[in-house]
């Protein structure tokens, strides 16, 4: 997805939808994200309060499917 | 794990760094456990013969801190002797002293080998703590779980896919966001096989060809720009 589309996404989106696809682009998906200028859009269209809110819950995501997805072979759910 | 070999040389050594330690309170609370596992011998505290100068009880008297106080820090620093993860412990802002009772919750005993039942009972109160709302995250919305992520991903597609019906004329090439769509059906599938209770798709809820895109180190990177939600 390019950084237009993702900023299309932004107006439309509730905070967790977007902090769910921060998330999962972190994640898993695709290198070369402009997460700054994610970022300016996000604050853009909302607030940089909301935008640490984001950030913080996809923090808490990304730290979830860590646990369920760790490459750690000791780690199965 | 901390490693003190280059600068305690004796016990004396061991027990004014200690002393400094305990001042230092929770904020070093992993290394006075480094450094109590270092420098004694025994478990739970009980003398070993012929180590009787160096047990945890003799090491907290020395330094003036209880047994148990000592005692937990050593363990703790047993458990989880990885400084990445316990990184990752204050990063989900979890403190050291839920870290601990995570860990005796978990049934591990020093001098044992941590196994896998008791790694992921340890990580997933971890995931838990943070959910519910430690100082790091109190004042945010509810926490996500699995169920509530899959939601939000199902409704992230399908606004995906109203972008694309709404701004693509049948033809055009949006190859971006196709392979988003693509990419939150292969999450959703993922989230859904855990939430059913089955194992995981390895590595990657996205099924074996997903890789992290990027380091925990860069990871980490991009939150560290001062952003904490302060209680």
């Amino acid at each position: 997805m390019t950084t237009a589309d993702f900023v299309k996404l932004i107006p439309i989106c509730s905070k967790s939808e977007i902090a769910a696809w921060y998330a999962i682009n972190i994640r898993y998906v695709m290198g070369g994200t402009d997460w700054p200028a994610i970022n300016e859009a996000i604050i853009k269209a909302h607030s940089n309060a909301y935008l640490v809110r984001v950030k913080t819950r996809a923090w808490q995501i990304v730290r979830m499917l860590d646990v369920f997805d760790s490459n750690d072979p000791r780690v199965t759910i | 794990m901390r490693e003190f070999s280059q600068f305690i040389h004796n016990w004396e050594d061991a027990t004014e760094l200690g002393r400094a330690f305990r001042q230092g309170g929770d904020e070093v609370r992993y290394d006075l456990g480094d450094l109590a596992f270092f420098v004694t011998d025994p478990k739970n505290g009980r003398p070993l013969a012929g180590g009787e100068d160096k047990t945890i009880a003799k090491f907290a008297d020395d330094i003036g801190e209880l047994r148990p106080v000592v005692s937990q820090a050593r363990a703790m620093s047993e458990f989880l002797p990885n400084e990445r993860d316990r990184s990752r412990c204050y990063e989900m802002g979890v403190g050291w002293h839920f870290q601990n009772k995570a860990r005796i919750a978990t049934g591990w005993k020093p001098g044992e080998e941590v196994n896998a039942k008791q790694h992921n009972l340890f990580w997933r109160k971890m995931v838990d703590q943070a959910d519910a709302g430690s100082a790091y995250f109190k004042g945010d919305d509810t926490s996500p779980d699995i169920a509530h992520t899959l939601a939000d991903v199902r409704r992230l597609q399908s606004k995906v896919g109203e972008v694309a019906r709404r701004d693509y004329l049948p033809g055009d090439t949006y190859t971006g966001l196709a392979s988003a769509h693509d990419a939150l059906t292969l999450a959703i599938n993922g989230l859904e096989a855990v939430l059913g209770g089955k194992s995981s798709p390895t590595p990657g809820l996205g099924g074996e060809n997903w890789q992290p895109s990027v380091s925990l180190e860069d990871d980490l990177a991009m939150f560290a720009e001062g952003e904490r939600v302060s209680a």
